[in-house]
């Protein structure tokens, strides 16, 4: 095959390549545009056919009645998202804090001390069935707790469902952390506090914020415990959501899309915060093998 | 300043020996070479006396206290590493820093102090700032026996610390870890594989091959009066020549040790001396290349003493060639110094000394001239 045959081989790979990534991208993209879209036209356009691609009068409406519960234009009053949202982001932050931190010692313990599979097998134990099939226990045993309705009641039952993740993805990064530098740690007198703080920490820095993201999504859209344990006491952004599809009034997809388009808002930043640490790569510096 | 006493450590794997029955004892401020071949043991013995690996039976004394149940950050030993394993995400100063940091009630300057100090004499004081990964092989190297040494530890291991650098700069370094032992004075255990660092290196070279331990003397002892067949072919490049030999005693008084293809008189003294008990048995004869030299055929000799062979390959090393002899079957190297006047498919004689002749049991490998 000539030279030339050869490069144009190569473009016609490249560019074959990039379109069908693009192609996925834009698949996967579109939904997110419509929602954006649909949050920012006014209730004549959210159905119309043809569809308007961009709104033709662009509106903050929606966002308005999310937020405040109130819009002159819309007949029916809603109550407002604000506390459900600040719920939504104190029960998730607390509970992915206290999952990483635990979930941080019991994957430094079972690495470190070489725990046997049964006691792995114990930790993944509470994420082999559904979590559907523990709410109605859950409820029982809540109702004699009077964890019912309260912000602590849920942290736990998150903090519970997420630490098994937290345990088993931070023990994933830190049995990569080569053993020389916990017996140079151990050699220099570190204690096994130090030696955690100190040289393993900054070590999986990026797998701990890989973790972090990932439990806070998961706490950030939890819905059937929200639902169940406390939708009365404490509304989560995901309980609001629903109760905007079930409105009496009908579809009120501009509202819906607008509060989606917020909920999305906090896990979008806090990824992009966090972009550098996802593409994870050690360099394990001075440790050249 | 400490001494080491090791008494019948062994240490299994699940049915493997790793370490049999290890005794030792190390003087106050020595530098002692643990060496052998790979996996024998070596590393691990090490680790026993850091703490960082627990042994099945035996005991360790460092002072005369016994330590097999101390926490390794009790024992006060420091370790470097074969891959330096510095903290990456610290830079050397901190690097340096940290176990005074954490052990020490040492002020800020204290630190600085002592940090500048151990810079100096490492040569590494421009690197301070910066991380592992910005360093070279023999940089990191440096820091991470720097690190082990900062706080004065009453042992210093070293674990092959130079074997991931490369030759020349292996050289070098090894010069400046015995004069940095010999300033400081702490007690020193070296594991290395390379027999010729283990020589440059050690007031004391301990032999250590499949968990056991074969000699334990001084580079001189060990390699002049190696105590066994395993001793003699590990130490020493190229390695020592061995051939199995039978005692003979032709006529009266002629003695010689001989196989089908060679035959080495030995005076009768020698034979009184060492082989008296091996008449007309097989025994393990071992040569130096250096002990042996090399004749041109045509020359006139002494015929007992030598053999012909023919030369199969020549490695030029510079000023001295490694000659390698076939003789039928078997094969000798010799260590001679260059000459031009040797060629391969040349065929010529050889010839060794009685007095350079090591002697080694057929069954149980043990010198006979111990």
């Amino acid at each position: 095959m000539s030279y030339k045959k050869l490069i144009q081989k190569n473009i016609a790979k490249k560019i074959s390549i990039n379109l069908f990534i693009y192609l996925i991208t834009v698949s996967l993209l579109f939904p997110l545009f419509w929602m954006i879209m649909t949050s920012f036209k006014p209730r004549a356009e959210w159905a119309s056919l043809p569809p308007t691609w961009i709104p033709n009068e662009p509106t903050i409406d929606n966002y308005r009645f999310v937020i405040f519960g109130k819009v002159e234009q819309y007949t029916k009053t809603h109550s407002s998202n604000i506390i459900p949202y600040l719920n939504t982001v104190f029960v998730a932050v607390i509970s992915t804090f206290i999952a990483i931190v635990v979930g941080l010692f019991g994957a430094y313990s079972l690495t470190r001390f070489k725990a046997g599979l049964s006691k792995l097998i114990s930790i993944i134990m509470p994420r082999m069935f559904p979590p559907m099939a523990m709410i109605i226990p859950m409820m029982i045993f809540f109702q004699v707790i009077h964890a019912i309705d309260t912000y602590w009641g849920l942290i736990i039952v998150y903090v519970g469902f997420t630490l098994p993740y937290s345990v088993f993805m931070l023990k994933g990064f830190m049995d990569s952390v080569p053993k020389e530098f916990t017996e140079a740690a151990m050699l220099d007198g570190l204690s096994e506090w130090q030696i955690l703080y100190k040289v393993w920490l900054p070590l999986i820095k990026n797998g701990l914020m890989t973790t972090a993201l990932f439990l806070l999504i998961l706490n950030w859209t939890e819905y059937a415990f929200a639902l169940t344990l406390s939708s009365r006491g404490v509304q989560t952004v995901t309980l609001a959501l629903a109760k905007l599809f079930s409105n009496e009034a009908g579809a009120s997809y501009g509202p819906q899309s607008a509060l989606g388009i917020l909920a999305a808002i906090p896990t979008i930043i806090f990824g992009i915060f966090i972009h550098k640490y996802l593409a994870y790569g050690f360099t394990f510096g001075a440790l050249k093998k | 300043m400490a001494k080491i006493i090791i008494e019948n450590l062994s240490k299994n794997f699940d049915s493997l020996k790793c370490l049999d029955k290890v005794n030792l004892e190390i003087g106050d401020g020595q530098l002692a070479v643990i060496v052998g071949p790979s996996g024998c043991g070596k590393s691990t013995l090490l680790r026993c006396i850091s703490g960082l690996e627990r042994f099945s039976e035996g005991s360790i004394f460092i002072d005369d206290e016994l330590i097999n149940d101390k926490e390794p950050r009790h024992r006060d030993v420091a370790m470097v590493f074969q891959y330096y394993a510095l903290y990456p995400h610290m830079t050397v100063f901190k690097n340096l820093s940290l176990c005074l940091e954490h052990t020490t009630k040492l002020t800020k300057s204290e630190i600085q102090e002592r940090v500048e100090k151990i810079t100096d004499t490492l040569k590494i004081t421009t690197l301070l700032e910066r991380k592992p990964n910005q360093l070279s092989g023999g940089e990191c190297q440096r820091v991470a026996i720097g690190r082990a040494l900062i706080r004065k530890p009453k042992i210093f291991l070293l674990d092959e610390p130079l074997s991931a650098i490369d030759a020349k700069l292996r050289k070098e370094l090894r010069i400046e870890v015995k004069k940095i032992q010999r300033n400081f004075g702490i007690t020193t255990v070296y594991v290395t594989h390379d027999q010729e660092e283990a020589m440059a290196l050690g007031d004391k070279i301990i032999v250590l091959c499949d968990g056991k331990i074969h000699q334990i003397g001084t580079p001189e002892e060990v390699f002049n009066h190696p105590s066994d067949r395993v001793v003699a072919s590990f130490i020493g490049n190229p390695p020592m020549n061995f051939f199995e030999l039978k005692v003979e005693n032709k006529d009266d008084n002629k003695y010689f040790l001989e196989n089908e293809e060679i035959t080495y008189q030995i005076s009768k003294k020698y034979y009184e001396r060492y082989l008296y008990k091996y008449l007309r048995k097989k025994l393990v004869v071992g040569i130096r290349p250096s002990s042996i030299k090399i004749i041109m055929q045509n020359t006139p000799f002494v015929a007992t003493k030598t053999n012909s062979a023919i030369i199969s390959l020549i490695e030029n090393m510079g000023n001295e060639d490694f000659i390698h002899l076939t003789l039928n079957s078997t094969k000798i190297i010799v260590k001679i110094k260059s000459e031009n006047l040797l060629k391969i498919g040349d065929s010529v004689k050889f010839l060794f000394e009685e007095e350079d002749i090591h002697l080694f049991d057929i069954d149980s490998e043990e010198s006979l001239k111990k």
